[in-house]
């Protein structure tokens, strides 16, 4: 009998699931050891506590991946189900969470799944408040991150072509075979956007605040918040960072048997997307409408509802609120647009050298961009303030300068990735066929490359706008008494402000997004005619 | 005027793909190289088209070094038309589009005829707003080789060039392509592994011979 090096699937399975779950658990109980014995004695309490919150950052990372991809792979199958016509309207729809800070869902939530909230409290179980806390922690940070996996469960689905169903179907494959053969197809993705969205869950402080769970991230933030103590921050978050690295270190040892193993070989790679309408059904539809009422109409309706019951009639009470916070919008606006500004060309730049790198070191810029994305977000605005400390501007360029840096590093990994994947659609052969026509450099960027990159553009520049006008970790602790936005004046009003006031407030935001999101899709459009 | 390669070797990984490679094509002519999939066609067409460095050899044009260890000179600077196997068309611009990109040269006048002149010589004269995925393969196929050659380019690089086309058209097409050559195309290199192909191509031209790559060594037939 020939022995083959690789394991069988169960059991690799088995040794990726015992693996994460052996992270989760070693990974802070080590760290507290050998942190309690190295450290000064008077960090042993911060490196103690922070072992407790990084298993809980860990064990709510794993359980949001794990609900948004249930959620993201449901609704890809049903969108790719719908008329070609309906698809992008359903995407832009299911996709709006997304582009939602998760701090307005856990407010807009919080009646409906806090303790008291009207599901909890009728199950009369009387459940512990962390219990609750933790489920309703897991389901808003899932409703923010579900868009991910869609995205990706979708793109996959694009390229499973109707072929591979008929050819199963004439070797008369039983249905579970060729059940397997499609949920292999789904593996890589699915692990890739399981991956992706652990790793923002894990860097989240702002839901887990909202409800009172200890995590790392809210561990660093009062900690750099209290004292901007960088090496109290830098230990806290050591099992945090330990950890992530650890599995990272992991899935890229297994990465190339395992999801090889898992997916079918080459499979799903960049190529013509399958726009076949046969499969086309209406119940996706209505599902589809039912869902994105659920998780989107749900909330709003509790944010209206909260403003509709104020004193004032809320036409009046936004109007209000508008004139209050009118230099927080400029600013708001001001500083998501100079972030997203300074994101999305290096991103673009460094997405086009990874793509078409020919060694391995060329890949790093995107390694390095990952791990920024992973670092805490605490972390990032302890060590810009201190750069920025040193930095020879202005008092106001310097927090200019500092927020910049701050978010913009973060943004960057979001615009890259859509880069990555545009260029891997774009192949190298484009540029060649070029070259061979005698067209310039500069010729081939502008008429071949720039308006193909034109709507991703648009979308990186919109993620990264969004992303950072979403920002409140480094902005309340680099922004200076005086400066504010509005994510700023919601963090504050959550505590302070009446309800009416807060509701107002989140309508503003929601409404700038969706203009800013409709202004993109506009323009990209529009834009896009004019090379043709 | 004449291209020339001696002795060219191309290796893609470590791994040998072209060895020993020599071929001469005199101004006017066409040669024919025909070989199994895999043999290296196609890699031998990007080399001469500049696309791949190799890593011995030397190739010339009309005495001008294209190629050889110490110079180069770029794909965009050597006035060849080339059309792949993968036609790569850009989905984004108009078939007009594709063939106005490369008249570059021209005034905007000159460029609107020359590409209704060689949109109509390929029967495509009412798809110019269209764009390549609002076309058939063989229209695409049609649309690749006009862009290759309506800058009349010195050397055309031909890679499958009829794979996708009916006989009736195949034979127009082949018609159109002798008559740019005839008028300023110099040397017209064909790439395929159809015989057929091979054999339409010969018929009554100017043949600087066909020759066979088999395993990356080129054989005069």
């Amino acid at each position: 009998m020939t022995r083959t090096r690789s394991a069988s699937g169960v059991r690799r399975i088995a040794l990726v699931t015992s693996t994460l779950c052996g992270i989760l658990l070693v990974v802070p109980l080590a760290t507290l050891v050998l942190l309690g014995a190295a450290a000064p004695q008077a960090s042993t309490p911060i490196v103690s506590a922070s072992a407790f919150a990084a298993f809980n950052s860990f064990s709510l990372a794993f359980a949001v991946a794990l609900v948004s991809c249930g959620l993201g792979l449901v609704f890809a199958l049903c969108v790719v189900r719908l008329p070609v016509a309906r698809r992008k309207l359903a995407l832009i729809v299911l996709g709006i969470p997304i582009l939602l800070p998760s701090y307005l869902l856990a407010i807009a939530w919080a009646p409906i799944l806090s303790p008291t909230g009207m599901v909890i409290a009728p199950l009369g179980a009387s459940p512990t408040f962390n219990v609750a806390a933790f489920f309703a922690c897991a389901w808003i940070q899932s409703c923010a991150s579900y868009p991910i996996a869609m995205l990706v469960f979708y793109a996959a689905l694009l390229r499973w072509s109707s072929a591979y169903d008929e050819i199963a179907r004439s070797v008369a494959l039983p249905p579970i075979t060729r059940l397997t053969i499609k949920l292999r197809w789904l593996a890589r993705p699915g692990v890739a956007g399981f991956l992706i969205i652990a790793l923002l869950s894990l860097g989240d402080f702002a839901v887990p605040d909202f409800f009172g769970i200890r995590t790392t991230g809210s561990e660093i933030f009062s900690i750099a918040a209290s004292y901007l103590d960088a090496r109290a921050a830098l230990y806290a978050s050591l099992p945090l960072i330990l950890g992530t690295m650890l599995l990272l270190l992991f899935l890229a040892y297994i990465g190339r048997r395992t999801w090889r193993a898992l997916a079918l070989a080459g499979a799903p790679r960049a190529g013509q997307a399958y726009r076949d309408d046969a499969r086309t059904a209406k119940y996706p539809a209505a599902f589809l409408v039912a869902s994105a009422l659920g998780i989107l109409g749900v909330p709003l309706a509790a944010v209206l509802t909260t403003l509709a019951d104020g004193a004032a009639p809320w036409m009046t009470v936004l109007g209000q609120v508008i004139a209050s916070v009118d230099s927080d919008i400029i600013d708001s606006v001001r500083l998501a647009s100079l972030v997203a500004a300074i994101a999305t060309i290096p991103s673009l730049l460094a997405a086009y050298a990874s793509s078409r790198a020919e060694n391995k070191i060329d890949h790093l810029g995107r390694g390095v961009a990952v791990l920024a994305l992973v670092t805490p977000i605490g972390l990032w605005a302890l060590g810009t303030s201190l750069l920025s400390a040193n930095l020879p501007f202005s008092p106001v360029g310097t927090v200019g300068v500092a927020l910049a840096i701050g978010i913009g590093l973060r943004t960057l990994t979001p615009s890259m990735e859509i880069f990555a994947s545009v260029f891997r659609g774009v192949p190298v052969s484009h540029e060649e066929a070029g070259r061979a026509a005698g067209l310039s450099n500069r010729t081939i960027w502008a008429r071949v490359l720039a308006p193909q990159l034109l709507e991703p553009m648009f979308v990186a520049f919109f993620v990264a706008w969004v992303w950072a006008l979403n920002d409140v970790t480094v902005t309340v602790l680099l922004a200076p008494p005086g400066f504010s936005t509005l994510m700023l004046r919601i963090f504050q009003s959550v505590h302070y402000g009446p309800p009416e006031y807060l509701a107002a407030l989140v309508v503003i935001h929601i409404t700038m997004i969706i203009t800013a999101l409709v202004v993109t899709l506009v323009a990209s459009r529009l834009l896009r005619r004019i090379w043709r | 005027m004449t291209l020339e390669v001696q002795d060219l070797r191309v290796e893609i990984d470590g791994r040998p793909i072209l060895n020993n490679v020599s071929l001469r094509v005199p101004a006017g002519s066409t040669a024919i190289i025909t070989g199994p999939s895999g043999a290296g066609k196609t890699t031998l067409l990007r080399t001469l088209a500049g696309l791949v460095r190799p890593s011995a050899g030397r190739v010339e044009f009309s005495g001008a070094v294209w190629n050889d260890p110490a110079e180069r000179v770029i794909a965009e600077q050597r006035s060849i038309g080339w059309v792949s196997q993968d036609l790569v068309l850009w989905p984004h611009l108009s078939v007009a589009a594709h063939l106005e990109l490369t008249l570059g040269a021209l005034t905007r006048r000159q460029r609107r005829e020359r590409v209704a002149e060689v949109l109509d010589a390929i029967g495509l004269g009412d798809f110019a707003k269209r764009l390549p995925a609002e076309l058939s393969g063989g229209q695409q196929q049609r649309v690749a080789l006009a862009r290759a050659l309506a800058r009349k380019p010195r050397v055309a690089l031909l890679d499958e060039p009829t794979g996708q086309l009916d006989s009736a058209t195949s034979h127009n097409v082949i018609e159109w392509i002798r008559k740019e050559q005839a008028d300023s195309v110099r040397i017209l290199i064909v790439v395929t592994h159809s015989i057929q192909c091979a054999n339409t191509f010969s018929e009554g031209a100017s043949t600087a011979g066909q020759w066979q790559l088999q395993e990356g060594e080129l054989l005069h037939l």
